[in-house]
């Protein structure tokens, strides 16, 4: 947008007298309770900020953590026990995995 | 003041700005938007000084600005030209920019410092119109961004809102009756949903009226401006005008009838809204009590609680602007107006009261012992 009106050598403003404008005075009180209010309903809601989790101080002996902490694996059922049953057993695992990596 | 705040309402017959002054008051300025050109001759220049009528001289011209525009329109017989036709800046007139400029600068003068903001009210389009607003808005921008304010534009409807609305968290119907349109915005808590334009307002009840009882249309707009009551007209004149009010309310129930019969916008709402309206137009007693009639008999698509003229119905609009640029620069007006309230509520301090010297207990008189 242009920052000035466009102006012809016509136009040129030579002088001008604009005295006596009527005027009326107020109280700013009721704006500002207005603007306020308008205010209140422009001012984007308050995030709720996220509460820190607390610290959970585990009062565990080192060597029970550490069972704890040991991964189990499940036991192979006795059905399968013997080198066909383990076989079968491992195939069955191995395709199990694959189906978990392809999800 | 830290911050020039001001707006402006910038109608079809009049220019009104309003300003939060240093001592934090409001203060409006009104003028007529409207201009003849004079005849120039070297002594008339000098009975417009003496006269303290409002001109300017452009290029070879003289003109007549304002007020004294029709005071002039009345000694020559000519009748005045006006910057804006219909609500938006006048085609016809070359110098309508010029002229409506002058005006503007008288109204809001320079800004002083630097953040200085200015709201102005722009119209919606009317229906089946081309579209002029944008060059309207765009010229006032410019003019404004000219003289140093930050310029930003309201709708004419939603500065009706913001004026008479505030206790309903700005959520309702606002209407404007001006001279060249009337402007209906539907808002809910400041967001408008709807902002349309009426191409039927006050001049045409003039032009109208005049042709239907002979009468020139500025006398016509002189009886609508002196006290008409639309209940009870006291001659063929106001009889007339009267018609016409009734058959331009009517109308407009219709127009927002139409658009919101089976609209999204209105599903917003589960209550009644209250309806504002303000502008010159709108003044006339009895304005109120036909259009709430008008509403009744019409299957208005939303309830209606209370119909209600704004407070200081012809400067609601520019006292609207002025709460939206408050908003806009709050936190420095808000202090301010604080802080000279706190000067001004200050208890005076008593003045010390002045210390009488203690007076000297009278000496008792020595009793002589006898021996």
């Amino acid at each position: 947008m242009s920052e000035h009106l466009p102006e012809a050598a016509s136009d040129k403003v030579k002088s001008v007298h604009l005295v006596n404008i009527p005027t009326k005075v107020t109280g700013v009180d009721i704006i500002e309770s207005d603007a306020k209010a308008l205010g209140r309903l422009h001012q984007k809601p308050k995030r709720q900020q996220h509460q820190p989790k607390p610290e959970i101080k585990l009062h565990v002996k080192t060597d029970k953590l550490k069972r704890h902490t040991s991964i189990k694996r499940p036991a192979v059922p006795e059905a399968s026990r013997g080198i066909l049953g383990i076989a079968f057993y491992a195939v069955g695992r191995f395709i199990s995995a694959i189906s978990n990596v392809i999800k | 003041m830290d911050h020039e705040i001001k707006s402006l309402d910038i109608g079809t017959m009049h220019v009104i700005s309003a300003s939060v002054s240093a001592d934090c008051r409001i203060r409006f300025k009104k003028i007529r938007n409207a201009f003849l050109k004079i005849h120039v001759e070297q002594s008339m220049s000098q009975f417009l000084k003496q006269e303290e009528l409002q001109y300017a001289e452009i290029g070879e011209d003289l003109y007549a600005l304002g007020d004294s525009a029709f005071k002039m329109a009345g000694i020559t017989g000519k009748d005045v030209s006006r910057p804006m036709q219909d609500g938006v800046l006048n085609p016809k007139e070359p110098r309508a920019e010029i002229i409506l400029k002058l005006l503007i600068e008288a109204l809001v003068g320079k800004a002083q410092g630097e953040g200085a903001i200015c709201y102005y009210s722009i119209p919606a389009e009317p229906f089946q119109r081309e579209k002029r607003v944008i060059y309207h808005s765009g010229i006032i921008h410019t003019i404004l961004e000219d003289l140093g304010y930050k310029a930003v534009a309201v709708n004419e409807g939603l500065a009706v809102i913001y004026s008479g609305l505030a206790d309903r968290h700005f959520t309702g119907i606002g209407i404007s009756c001006g001279c060249g349109l009337i402007n209906v915005c539907l808002s809910r808590k400041a967001q408008v949903l709807d902002a349309f334009a009426i191409d039927r307002a006050g001049d045409w009840i003039d032009d109208n009226a005049s042709k239907a009882i002979g009468e020139p249309a500025h006398k016509v707009m002189l009886v609508k401006e002196g006290g008409l009551n639309l209940l009870s007209p006291q001659d063929r004149t106001e009889n007339a005008l009267a018609i016409y009010y009734k058959d331009l309310i009517q109308y407009v129930v219709e127009c927002i009838k139409d658009r919101w019969h089976d609209s999204g916008r209105v599903s917003h709402f589960d209550g009644p809204v209250n309806i504002v309206c303000a502008g010159g137009t709108a003044l006339p007693a009895g304005f109120i009590a036909i259009l709430r009639s008008e509403l009744k008999k019409a299957r208005f698509p939303l309830r209606v609680d209370q119909v209600s003229l704004a407070k200081d119905p012809l400067y609601a609009i520019a006292r609207g602007c002025l709460i939206g640029a408050v908003n806009d620069g709050s936190s420095h007006f808000i202090r301010q107006c604080a802080a000279h309230r706190r000067t001004a509520c200050r208890p005076k301090k008593p003045s010390p009261a002045v210390k009488k010297p203690r007076s000297r207990p009278k000496a008792r008189p020595r009793r002589i012992k006898r021996s």
